[in-house]
């Protein structure tokens, strides 16, 4: 079975919960595997998706604003974002916005964006209404997914409709590439309609 | 026989011998006294005969010498007699001595026959006639008055030989009776010994004055003019064609006359004289199968000759006689006796194939009038020798078949001085490496084709020279052609690129001492047509060029503050410019920063660069590398200092450091004998990674001298003031061309080793081999000059993060962690131990002192490797160091990491961290991309980035106090 690498990086405020999410998803499945890490910056994780293998290559990002401008180096060359908001504070679902704004202007072409509204458990805190999120999701044609790092809830899902819209290799790559690498998107669906 | 009888027998021998020899000295003296000293008195200087009176004062010194000799043996043993103290043959000085006598005698004859051949009887006798005709007595008195002859030449020729040989017979009679007598000294070696040096040397003597004889009285029947030509006194004849017919011309015989002599072969025919010296004539071997052949062949450095004789006998008897000559000519020593058996007993030997002599040839050709001293073998030089032409050319050194070949130096006198090659030779054209001093002060080092300058070769002025010019490169039909770098040191400019001719000719670089570089195709020399021309200030020029660095035609030009201008340029560059076009002066950055960190050359052949430096490796390999052809091949290497100086993990800085003792760690080689079979015995890859460190690393080995050359050819373009900052990619793809080709070469050697990993997993290996497994080893040789590139390239964002890590260290760790945004309980604050008065807002570069020091490990190598492995160790260290502050395991976040990642990266102070990572990045394959090392770079590079931001630069820490 073929694998292919698939860059992903995490956008979002600080405290949103991005690493506990990644965290969660690395855990839960005992992996023969130990792949090494980073501390909990840098993860790899390899799922079945069709007769592919996925191994996603996870990028933390610094979610300070003084860090903001660094992050291009982190996102350049990934095959998808997943974009973090924290359901109980406004501000990181605004900060959430703006990412979607740059990675539009500056991020790799055809990038898979999925924005994960964390800290579902804490809903009767909520500040950021699910249908508001979910509509600016479909707006900008993201993943729109709402989880719980704390109980593991929709983690699995999230990369999952990640990996279901990886397109499928081209035939002839298969054949002469066993093992393949990709970090970025062959032009292939076009899902951007603005 | 008892004690007392064997005593007497040895005084009476004694008694017998002492009485003989006063008899002889009482003749010796008398004939001094009568004749000798009288012919002596007669040796008026007239200068056509002087040949012989000279061979009368020799004949009278060995004449002195022999009565000498006599006399005072004679003495010894009268007294021994008188004390009845001859007991046995080694007191009897006739046998003890008679080597000694055996050489005396033979002088003495040598010079005797000299005198006679040379006529000295003859004209000695007729000039004292007068005087023998009064005083006749005094010659008959030593002469048996019946057998007096009437002719005062042949009294005196038998009064100065006769009686010495009689001496002779006398010590044979002597010992023959002791033989005789008693058959316990039967058996004595030493008697029998004498007894048959005597035998031999009474035939030695009448051989000679036979040999003598007839060479005189050759000499008298040339004729006057042939003789004076001819004749010399050591000159004997051996055989001659009037006695055994043979001849030059089949069939023609008596119309050639040949004549065999001690030291030369003489052919006469009318009045032409041909003279061949023997040492250098060879007799083909007769193949005794075809008797019946009549027919000798003779070789001379210059000339085949083809004898013939009448019969097959004669043709035998030439063979044998002229071997025998050239044997002994060669040998510089007649035989003794004569034409004896030979020693022992044994047929004499032919002369030796291979021999050592001296020939001036004489025909026309490139050999005319040359002298060769030296080896011979079959008429031709072969071994070592040396050739010196009228015109003051020569050449020192190995000879195959008549042609220089092999090692040798030739020197070419010039209108002032030499020009000097120390060159491999093929088939006597100059071939493979080899180097020249020329007359002009330049001296040139590589390799040879076909007597030309040809692959890969330098040319550079002497040290001390005024105008130095130094090209590296390759060479064709002695001219420069193909890539090559040529630098001019008192312009400062340096030419990368192709050579055509001898002219800068297709893709080229040049750069200025001054900065200025530009880059196009040339045609005779000059940029012609579209090029690009960038200045030390970062201007940019893309376009059309003329002859003289003109800019002149479309271009555009950019400016370091982003303005440019597109349009129509006119003038020269730096010289006020003229412009029709477009100026866009939206100040665009990225449009500067493109200009300024623009690559060169990117659209060079790298790979296939060099082929002048690979392919006589190659070669060698395949010659079997023998430890003779290495130096054909691979050059002499004598190592500059440059090469030989310590690869200092800190740039420039470990520059300075003394080589000393670097060469000698460097000097204890492996040497390269089989060095192929011990690279094919290599299991493993560590193994064959050690070998490769072992055999690279040294002067001797043939790998490390391909890497001295690799390293050669790489300072050229990319070390010293000419080091620019826009060819620091193609230097960079130039060392991993450099490291596949090494990998290439050593591929086809262990191929198990590279073709094992072919599971998927495994898969990425395959490609990162020449990376992880050559590049490493030689990665050091080049490190200093590439790095340097990189911190030209790296100036000005350096700058910048230098003056933020300034202002950052003026902070105490408290603050900067503050500053940081590092979450206050993963301060390592528990760590400090503080005194009473001391306050933690007070402390400095306390903190994460393990990560510090990891971080800072990344200057002390070479290897991209161990570079990373120390980034990923200093963030190991930061992870156990919070670990341990929060007394649990906790994994970082990158929110967490990243401002610890600052703390330590500032308070490391790294000199140049831009390029440090910028080397690590490039020399790791591309494979990594998006893996967990891209990672790791792309978090220390963002805290690079993030040092030169602005409000860190100016220490504007306004937000907080």
């Amino acid at each position: 079975m073929a694998i292919r690498e698939l860059k992903v990086c995490l956008l979002g405020d600080t405290g949103v919960g991005k690493s506990s999410i990644v965290c969660r998803f690395v855990q839960d499945h005992f992996d023969h595997n130990i792949s090494p890490t980073i501390g909990a910056s840098f993860l790899t994780k390899t799922v079945p998706c069709g007769n592919e293998l996925h191994k996603f290559l996870i990028w933390d990002t610094a979610g300070q604003e003084r860090f903001h401008s660094l992050a291009p180096m982190y996102y350049r060359g990934s095959a998808a974002a997943v974009i973090v908001y924290d359901i109980t504070k406004l501000d990181s679902f605004q900060t959430l916005k703006k990412w979607v704004k740059e990675l539009k202007e500056h991020g790799p072409e055809d990038i898979i964006v999925a924005i994960a509204g964390n800290k579902n458990d804490l809903s009767d805190i909520r500040e950021v209404p699910m249908k508001e999120a979910k509509e600016f999701a479909e707006s900008i044609a993201a993943i729109f997914i709402e989880t719980s790092a704390r109980n593991a809830v929709n983690v699995e899902e999230l990369f999952q409709k990640i990996s279901r819209q990886i397109p499928p290799l081209d035939p002839q790559d298969v054949e002469s590439n066993e093992s393949f690498k990709l970090t970025r998107q062959p032009a292939t669906v076009h899902r951007r309609c603005c | 026989m008892s004690l007392v009888q064997m005593k007497d027998k040895w005084i009476k021998v004694g008694q017998d011998l002492v009485k003989t020899d006063k008899a002889f000295l009482e003749y010796l003296s008398d004939v001094n006294v009568t004749v000798l000293q009288h012919l002596l008195n007669h040796n008026a200087v007239e200068g056509k005969r002087q040949m012989q009176m000279t061979q009368l004062l020799q004949l009278s010194e060995k004449f002195q010498a022999l009565w000498d000799y006599t006399e005072v043996k004679c003495k010894q043993l009268q007294t021994l007699t008188g004390q009845g103290n001859v007991q046995s043959s080694r007191d009897v000085y006739i046998i003890e001595q008679m080597e000694s006598i055996q050489q005396l005698y033979t002088e003495y004859f040598s010079s005797f026959t000299n005198f006679v051949v040379v006529g000295g009887f003859d004209y000695i006798g007729k000039k004292t006639s007068t005087y023998w005709k009064e005083n006749k007595v005094n010659l008959w008195r030593f002469i048996n008055a019946q057998k007096c002859e009437s002719s005062v030449s042949l009294n005196l020729y038998r009064i100065l030989h006769e009686r010495l040989r009689e001496q002779i017979s006398h010590y044979t009679r002597i010992l023959t009776l002791l033989t005789e007598d008693d058959r316990q000294i039967v058996g004595d070696e030493g008697l029998d010994g004498s007894l048959r040096g005597f035998m031999d040397l009474k035939s030695y003597i009448s051989q000679v004055l036979d040999e003598a004889t007839l060479t005189k009285d050759l000499w008298k029947s040339l004729g006057q003019k042939l003789t004076d030509i001819l004749c010399t006194p050591e000159r004997r004849l051996q055989e001659d064609s009037k006695n055994a017919p043979i001849s030059l011309s089949a069939g023609r015989f008596g119309h050639d006359r040949i004549l065999l002599c001690n030291d030369a072969l003489i052919h006469l025919q009318g009045s032409d004289v041909r003279y061949y010296d023997l040492s250098t004539l060879w007799i083909e071997p007769i193949d005794m199968d075809i008797s019946e052949s009549k027919s000798l062949k003779v070789i001379t450095p210059e000339d085949q000759l083809i004898f013939h004789t009448l019969e097959p006998h004669n043709r035998v008897m030439w063979y044998w006689k002229l071997n025998q000559a050239v044997r002994q000519c060669l040998a510089k020593k007649r035989d003794f006796p004569l034409w004896g058996k030979g020693n022992k007993g044994q047929r004499p030997a032919n002369p030796p194939n291979c021999r050592f002599t001296t020939y001036t040839f004489k025909n026309e050709g490139r050999l005319k009038n040359a002298i060769y001293e030296g080896d011979w073998k079959q008429g031709k030089p072969h071994g070592k020798g040396t050739l010196k032409w009228e015109d003051e050319r020569n050449y020192t050194g190995d000879f195959i078949n008549g042609l220089e070949h092999g090692f040798g130096v030739y020197l070419v006198s010039q209108a002032e001085g030499y020009n000097c090659y120390k060159c491999h030779w093929i088939e006597g054209k100059k071939q493979r490496y080899g180097m020249c001093e020329y007359s002009t002060n330049t001296i040139y080092r590589g390799y040879f084709k076909g007597d030309l300058r040809h692959g890969f070769g330098i040319l550079e002025s002497n040290r001390g020279e005024s105008s130095l010019i130094r090209y590296v490169g390759h060479w064709e039909n002695d001219r420069k052609h193909g890539y090559g770098i040529m630098e001019t040191a008192d312009s400062g400019d340096r030419y990368i690129g192709m050579w055509k001719d001898d002219q800068r000719d297709g893709r080229g670089i040049m750069v200025t001492q001054s900065g200025l570089c530009y880059e196009g195709n040339f045609q005779g020399g000059k940029l012609i047509g579209k090029g690009v021309l960038l200045s030390e200030d970062n201007s940019l020029y893309e376009g059309e060029f003329t002859e003289d660095l003109q800019l002149r035609g479309k271009g555009k030009m950019t400016f370091p503050d982003g303005i440019t201008i597109e349009g129509t340029f006119s003038s020269t560059f730096g010289n006020g410019l003229q412009a029709n076009g477009v100026m866009n002066t939206s100040n665009n950055t990225e449009m500067s920063y493109a200009a300024t960190h623009l690559q060169l050359g990117q659209d060079f052949l790298v790979l296939g660069q060099w082929p002048g430096v690979f392919t006589p490796f190659i070669e060698y390999l395949r010659s079997d590398c023998t430890e003779k052809m290495e130096e054909a091949f691979l050059g002499f290497h004598t190592e500059s200092s440059r090469s030989l100086r310590k690869v200092g993990s800190e740039g420039l800085g470990g520059d300075s450091q003394s080589d000393e003792h670097h060469s000698c760690s460097r000097r204890e080689a492996v040497t390269n004998a089989e060095f192929l079979k011990e690279l094919r015995l290599q299991q493993s890859k560590d193994q064959l990674q050690q070998y490769l460190e072992k055999s690279l690393q040294s002067l001797r080995h043939p790998l490390g001298k391909l890497l001295q050359t690799q390293t050669l050819v790489f300072q050229a373009a990319y070390s010293g003031p000419g080091a620019n900052k826009h060819l620091l990619e193609m230097a960079q793809k130039e060392v991993k061309y450099h490291a596949e080709k090494i990998q290439e070469i050593i591929m086809d050697y262990v191929p198990q080793l590279f073709n094992k990993s072919s599971e998927p997993v495994e898969s990425s290996e395959t490609e990162m081999d020449f990376c992880s497994l050559v590049l490493p080893v030689i990665l050091p040789e080049f490190y200093p000059d590439l790095s340097m590139l990189y911190m030209l390239y790296h100036a000005e964002d350096n700058a910048c993060y230098r003056q933020g890590i300034l202002h950052l260290n003026l902070l105490s760790d408290t603050k900067l962690m503050e500053f940081l945004d590092v979450q206050r309980h993963l301060w390592p604050l528990k760590d400090l131990h503080l005194t009473s008065n001391q306050r933690y807002s007070l402390v400095h570069d306390q903190c994460f002192l393990s990560a510090i020091e990891c971080v800072q490990k990344i200057s002390t190598t070479a290897d991209p490797q161990e570079k990373l492995d120390n980034l990923f160790h200093t963030v190991d260290e930061i992870e156990r160091t919070v670990n341990r502050i929060l007394c649990r395991e906790y994994k970082l976040p990158l929110d967490d990491l990243l401002p610890l990642l600052i703390y330590v990266i500032s308070r490391a102070r790294i000199q140049h961290l831009g390029s440090e990572l910028h080397f690590i990045r490039d020399m790791m394959t591309p494979q990594m991309q998006g893996g967990m090392v891209d990672f790791l770079l792309t978090a220390f590079e963002s805290c690079y980035e993030h040092m030169q931001k602005e409000e860190i630069r100016q220490g504007r820490f306004t937000n907080f106090t």
